[in-house]
């Protein structure tokens, strides 16, 4: 149950009164209205009104007066912000000036409540300002502008404030002095509200005292005492002023890095005010040093989603850079999505403070990283990588490690991969000053994550919290039949009787032990019955309706009031869906329009996707496109999609804001009739955590559907998990991997070549870990015994889970394992140790890159450009099916059917495929051309989408990658001179046959069109290497992108990142109060006088849209891309810049700097 | 909280009005009547009062529309002076070109003469020490004002108030019930925007704190919580028991209640001639 329901709370907050509701009253109350909010609008009781007000007034009481207690305050704070909350979801007939006032209580009452981010969700539906204003209600303007400042809406406020406050400078040239008229209440809320956002931008102090003057003027004044709205906004402000004060990024950091403070205020999204969770995680207190003393070297933080565990991380990194310590950060996520994600929002931070970010590609032999970067962000994979290659290298490199969505060590295929990396990095730098930061948003069994993280002198800091921004509304969604309702229909010759009965949708909302349940009002299907022989009826499943058209009612109501998210357990189940959600929503969406031509454009007309999404509806799975996939993110976040039907990768993947999240059946029956759990445990928390984003919603919807049986209240017990429930476990605690390393441990008895069997996957991963620590202790310099080697393993999680007698056999196996190291030759065990593949794997890779040494040294001379051919080449048909068969690929080829043997496959020219793939040519296509054996259409695209994913995206680039570099070394060892280009597996990870494309791919385009059809426009031309290539980009404008290469808004964004020039300092140089130079491309004549001007997106075109050069004549010219991306961010930030052009015949420039 | 600045030549409003104080049910009930003879002395005084409590704060704005309106003949105003008259003294009231409705109007006159009766007649609990928010804006719901009274203890007890204009011939007890479900209604929404600014801008701690209880000791139904309706309308109006039934609204025990019966004989004709007078304080006059 949601704390907003918690009847404590609510007991505390409202007491004892004749006249109001009580607490167990006060919560039927709440709970019925959600519920009604949920099925329709509903009236708010009044008596709920009421207790609001009567809670805002015991919250609002005078501290110094002690007529309440402050947890009671904070209390009546929390419930009244919820109470306000609803009445403005349940009341249409409200008044602008009404809906404005209980906005603004709620987020007077949020705010109060420790409930920061509410404040900011609630203003977003608030009826937004409207210039110039209406003098006949001044208290309206003290409203909208004490909204705005609760939201910490600085890019609304600054232009908001600045018009008011020019149009009161007019009032006064006209009637005098404002103090005594009138208007000297809101005059004083208006100065007072920009001192007020101006401290919290900039920190400085005496901004804040002259807020709080401005705002006692405007409650004292007499002369404006009929201007009540504006004396109440003052009086909240100048109570709340204080806690501003004290919870803003200038008071919470320390005061020797105002950098960082002003990385946070500046930043993008700016952080204003901290979140109580941050607040009390970032506090020094008595015996325990503020986490951003370099001294703590270790730390665990277990925030659940929408806490702010993030920005903590922004904190900590941003903190290392601006204080300038040696080393850099690496910033690992679980996937490629959220480092992008992750590396994107962080890298916008990092250039207020004059640094870069980069994002770590996923093929090994690249590395691109410019000089200027801090900050790296990478998967646990590449992370791996790079330690095995050069753990020296690597710790020189990085001095602070931060591994973001910690319980990944329990996933089953990647957990140890990451937990030995890890491991080992803790191990190495236990005596250095190196930082690890852990953070998870499930970490159960905090303890052995925390001895995890212990060491001799080392004890890490842990921090835990259940905070959460918006409430969390648990409910089940359940079809219960009326038999009272049933209709007979009479055997009809051979056809037998049946009964039809109506089915309904209920939802049921849990508060305590008790539900409040609603029905939709309409039926949400039929159950057929079937009169058998025996008289007896039984269900007729042909005829009845399926649970899924049971679904669409509830989806489409759900989707009126904001974004919904239907996780469903297959593929098929989740396109299915789409397709009936699609046919019951009525109308067409309009927001949609971009995203269904793209669609069109890419995926053909006859798609399923493109059917759907006209009407604002798509579905997301790992079988689309990457590229397809990153755009349907992009549209769900920029609203262009209200209802999106996926399966439970993208939850795992990717943050993306929805009111409502239900989640259908949660498992399926396989072939061998097993049920299947398409969503554990973690998965779900991890969709719960998706209702409701903090900042945008205050409160979402987790909905269960438990269609198949009657209501019970056992339904509720996997929402009523917390992630102190969900433990992490080592991979190698697993049953399978101890059996594994037992039957290492007995075969090596016998057998020399135990250690080149497969044992299965998290044992061969175990062995090859030893290899590897005994690989690295070597090149460290360090000793090398099995006993260094096991107080290694002892700094896994895995040995601080394991029982003795488990722990003892992890011993004798890894002196088994060390024997076999030292028995193999230097450079092969080298070799084999470092390539991350179990060792059988790296014994066939040996095998395969002699054997192409030999091949390439008796062959002609291949183009080095002609990468198609190279590929040819080298994956000859024996070869590719070698790299194929490896224990590391999960898939040989296709099937002819979804539900096929894993062993039925139908014949395709897998070579041929690849080259094509290499070619680019789009998966539809492919998919027609080599898979005409798949009579499914749907299923036909989807299982190329799915093997070029995981076999052309990773397992090839992979083992081609280590292929690649065993065979350079051997030729050049002989003396050789003809390598195979090093980007060759990065040719087949990204699906591109050209240098250019690779480039493109490399620098975070994701969209294989794009790339191909910009390395086609650029063919001929000399661009040679990135650098040139971005030139030849960024000297062209968006609108040249959009027609040139079709670019989508989200190639578009792909590519402004891609142009922006690498180290600029526009955004660091113009914040830090310099003045910045940037160069237009101007669309007239010559500008020969110096003139002011704004910079504006322009409009009526897709974002990210082209930022315009406006004077007072017009537009003259737009800002290049290469500048685009810091210039937007300078918009986006709503601090006030002041802009001049300069004149110039050829390449006339504007000049940027704050308006003081 | 105005400032009082009354001229010593004007008399005050329980002096025109004839009032009588009843406690028939329990409960005080003041019923004032003006003479229809005296219409033009109450306008006078009324207009005085809107004024000093919307511009007496400024002194010198205050004595200039004092001057303007006890002037024999129209004095003329600058543009700047009207622009914030308008914003402020003419708040429901209007200009000749653009007057507000009569609704408001009525409602800010029937409120005025409450402030005006409250703030001098002893109606059992005393003198008030404070008669606050007669300012709020006259179209919010939720109460037009507070009076604040000492109590033999030391202590304070409170009445809120509605007042209400009757216009129609239907009987003024349906005005007087709509009145006290508006008060129910919105009473806590009143209190608790008052309760904050007013412990803000009070000096004695005694009072900000009373201020901070007002809505407990609303929701308590506390001995010193009282609720008051005031009612204006014409001399022939159908008053009989009009406010028979505010005792049976608020669960409040009798001597927490109050009432304000308002009887003139043309009680829109008041309104016009106290806009009249307002006006012509403000150099709006538009007769010769």
């Amino acid at each position: 149950m949601d704390r907003a329901l918690d009847l404590e709370l609510l007991n505390s907050a409202v007491g004892d009164h004749e006249y109001l509701p009580d607490a167990n009253t006060l919560r039927r109350l709440l709970a019925e209205t959600e519920v009604s909010l949920f099925v329709q609008r509903g009236d708010l009781d009044e008596a709920l009104l009421d207790t609001g007000w009567y809670l805002q007034a015991v919250a609002t009481a005078r501290a110094d007066l002690r007529i309440y207690e402050p947890p009671r305050q904070r209390q009546a704070h929390q419930v009244s912000a919820h109470i306000f909350d609803l009445a403005l979801q349940s009341t249409d007939d409200l008044t602008k000036t009404e809906r404005l006032r209980l906005t603004f209580a709620a987020q007077v009452g949020y705010l109060g409540g420790d409930l920061t981010p509410n404040g900011a969700a609630v203003a977003r539906s608030a009826p937004l300002p409207n210039a110039p204003f209406e003098w006949s209600e001044p208290g309206q303007m003290s409203l909208e502008a004490g909204v705005l400042v609760l939201a910490l809406d600085r890019a609304a406020l600054f232009p908001l404030i600045d018009a008011r406050r020019d149009q009161l400078r007019d009032l006064e040239a006209e009637i005098g002095e404002l103090d005594s008229t009138p208007f000297a209440a809101v005059a004083n809320v208006i100065k007072g509200v920009r001192a007020l956002i101006t401290y919290l931008t900039y920190g400085n102090r005496e901004n804040l005292g002259e807020a709080q003057q401005h705002f006692a003027l405007a409650v004292e004044s007499e002369v404006a005492e009929s201007d009540v709205d504006s004396r109440w906004v003052a009086a909240h402000l100048r109570r709340l002023s204080d806690e501003f004060g004290e919870r803003s990024a200038w008071s919470a950091l320390p005061p020797d890095l105002p950098s960082l403070a002003r990385a946070m205020t500046l930043g993008d999204p700016p952080v204003l005010s901290l979140w109580p969770p941050q607040m009390s995680f970032l506090a020094s207190t008595e015996g325990r040093p503020s986490p951003l003393d370099p001294e703590v070297r270790r730390l665990v933080l277990s925030f659940p989603t929408s806490a702010g565990k993030t920005l903590l991380a922004q904190i900590l990194i941003a903190a290392h850079v601006a204080r300038n310590m040696v080393g850099d950060v690496c910033v690992v996520a679980p996937t490629h999505s959220l480092c992008r994600e992750l590396g994107q929002s962080l890298s916008r931070r990092l250039r207020i403070l004059g640094s870069e970010l980069h994002i770590e590609g996923s093929v090994e032999s690249e590395r691109t990283k410019p000089p200027s970067a801090r900050v790296t962000v990478m998967t646990p994979e590449r992370l791996a990588g790079m330690l095995r290659t050069n753990p020296a290298a690597l710790l020189n490199e990085y001095t602070m490690f931060v591994i973001d969505e910690a319980h990944l060590v329990t996933a089953p295929t990647r957990g140890w991969r990451l937990e030995e990396t890890l491991s080992l990095i803790h191990h190495l730098t236990v005596n250095t000053a190196h930082r690890i930061l852990v953070l998870s948003a499930a970490l159960g069994n905090q303890s052995h994550v925390i001895q995890w993280m212990t060491a001799e002198d080392l004890e890490p800091l842990m921090h835990h919290t259940e905070w959460r921004g918006p409430r969390r509304l648990n409910a089940v969604y359940t079809n219960p039949a009326n038999f009272e309702k049933a209709t007979d229909e009479p055997q009809r010759g051979r056809r037998l009787a049946r009964q039809h009965v109506p089915v309904y949708g209920e939802i049921r909302l849990r508060t305590g032990n008790r539900t409040a349940a609603r029905r939709i009002r309409k039926p949400v299907g039929t159950l057929v019955r079937r009169r058998t022989k025996a008289g007896a009826w039984a269900r007729d499943l042909k005829e009845s309706t399926t649970e899924r058209a049971r679904l669409v009612p509830l989806i489409v109501h759900v989707a009126r009031s904001g974004a919904v998210l239907v996780v469903q357990p297959t593929r098929v189940e989740a396109q299915r869906l789409a397709q009936e959600v699609a046919v019951a929503v009525d109308n067409e969406y309009s927001e949609a329009l971009t995203l269904t031509d793209l669609a069109r454009d890419r995926l053909t007309e006859a798609h399923p996707l493109t059917q759907v999404v006209p009407k604002g509806v798509a579905f997301h799975h790992a079988a689309l496109p990457v590229d397809i996939q990153a755009e349907i993110e992009n549209a769900v976040r920029s609203g262009q999609i209200r209802i999106l039907i996926a399966t439970s990768t993208l939850i795992e993947g990717v943050n993306l804001p929805f009111k409502t999240v239900i989640v259908g059946r949660r498992g399926f029956v396989d072939k061998a009739g097993q049920q299947v759990e398409s969503i554990d445990p973690a998965g779900l928390l991890n969709a719960v955590g998706r209702a409701g984003r903090a900042g945008r919603e205050t409160e979402g919807w987790m909905i269960l559907a438990e269609q198949s049986a009657s209501y019970s209240a056992n339904m509720f017990d996997p929402l009523q998990r917390t992630s102190n429930d969900l433990d992490i476990a080592s991979n190698i605690t697993a049953d399978e991997a101890l059996a594994g390393l037992h039957d290492f441990e007995i075969l090596a008895r016998t057998a020399q070549d135990a250690i080149f069997r497969n044992h299965g996957a998290a044992a061969d991963g175990f062995l090859s870990f030893v290899w590897f620590v005994a690989q690295a202790l070597e090149d460290l310099e360090l000793a090398v015994s099995t006993a260094d080697i096991v107080a290694v393993i002892q700094r896994t999680l895995a040995w601080q889970q394991l029982a003795l007698s488990e722990r003892r056999r992890l011993v004798r196996v890894v002196g088994a394992a060390f024997d076999a190291f030292e028995a193999q030759p230097r450079d092969q065990r080298e070799r084999w140790s470092r390539c991350g593949a179990s060792l059988p794997t790296a014994q066939t890779l040996d095998t395969i890159a002699e054997r192409l040494s030999i091949r390439l040294g008796r062959s002609p001379a291949i183009d080095p450009d002609n990468l198609s051919a190279i590929v040819a080449f080298v994956l000859d048909d024996e070869t590719l099916a070698t790299l194929l068969q490896l224990q590391e690929n999960a898939r040989l080829g296709f099937k002819p059917y979804r539900n096929a043997p894993r062993d039925n496959l139908i014949n395709v020219d897998l070579q041929a495929l690849l080259l094509d793939w290499v070619a680019g040519v789009e998966i539809q296509d492919l998919a027609d051309q080599y898979l005409t054996d798949i009579s499914d259409y749907e299923y036909r695209s989807e299982a190329l989408a799915e093997f070029s994913a995981s076999v052309f995206e990773h397992h090839l680039p992979w083992t081609l990658g280590v292929v690649t570099q065993w065979t350079n070394v051997r030729l050049e060892t002989a003396g050789g001179d003809r390598l195979l280009p090093e980007h060759l597996p990065a040719a087949i990870h990204y699906g591109v046959g050209t240098k250019t494309a690779i480039d493109l791919m490399r620098g975070g385009i994701r969209s294989r069109r794009l790339a191909n059809a910009i390395a086609a426009h650029a063919h001929g031309r000399t661009i040679d290497s990135e650098s040139p290539l971005r030139d030849w980009l960024a000297d062209q404008t968006i609108t040249q992108w959009r027609e040139q290469f079709g670019a989508s808004p989200a190639e578009v964004a792909d590519l402004l990142l891609f142009a922006r020039t690498p180290g600029a300092k526009v955004v660091s140089s113009v914040l830090a109060g310099s003045t910045h130079e940037v160069t237009i491309s101007t669309s007239g004549g010559p500008i020969n006088t110096a003139v002011a001007a704004t910079l504006e997106r322009q409009a009526d075109v897709p974002d990210p849209a082209p930022i315009q050069v406006v004077t007072p004549a017009g537009v003259i010219g737009i800002i290049r891309p290469s500048d685009h991306e810091e210039v937007s961010q300078l918009l986006s930030i709503g601090v006030q810049l002041s802009v001049t052009v300069t004149p110039s015949a050829t390449s006339p420039t504007v000049t940027i700097s704050l308006t003081p | 909280m105005a400032t009082s600045t009354r001229a010593a030549t004007i008399p005050t409003l329980p002096e025109i009005l004839d009032i009588k104080v009843s406690v028939a049910k329990g409960w005080p009930q003041v019923t004032c009547r003006l003479d229809p003879a005296r219409l033009d002395d109450a306008a006078a005084v009324l207009a005085e009062g809107i004024a000093r409590r919307r511009i007496g704060s400024n002194a010198e704005r205050h004595k200039r529309w004092q001057s303007r309106r006890r002037a024999p003949s129209r004095v003329a105003v600058d543009a700047r002076e009207l622009r914030v008259l308008e914003a402020g003294l003419l708040q429901n009231i209007g200009t000749p070109d653009q007057p507000s409705s009569s609704q408001h109007l009525h409602g800010l006159i029937v409120e005025s003469i409450w402030f005006e009766i409250a703030s001098e007649v002893d109606a059992g609990l005393g003198v008030p020490i404070r008669v606050e928010g007669h300012n709020w804006s006259i179209t919010d719901p939720g109460g037009d004002g507070l009076t604040v009274y000492a109590t033999a203890d030391g202590g304070f007890c409170f009445r809120l108030w509605e007042s209400k204009h009757h216009g129609t011939s239907r009987k003024v007890r349906r005005t007087v019930n709509q009145a006290c479900r508006q008060v129910k209604s919105n009473s806590l929404n009143y209190l608790s925007r008052f309760s904050l600014i007013a412990q803000q801008i009070t000096d004695d701690d005694a009072l900000a704190r009373f201020y901070g209880e007002l809505p407990e000791r609303w929701v308590d139904r506390d001995p010193a919580a009282g609720v008051g309706v005031s009612v204006g309308t014409n001399n022939d109006a159908r008053i009989s028991g009009c406010f028979g039934r505010v005792d049976t609204y608020f669960e409040l025990e009798l001597g927490q209640h109050q009432a304000q019966l308002q009887l003139v004989s043309d009680f829109t004709e008041l309104a016009v001639r106290v806009r009249r007078e307002i006006w012509k304080g403000c150099g709006l006059w538009t007769e010769p």
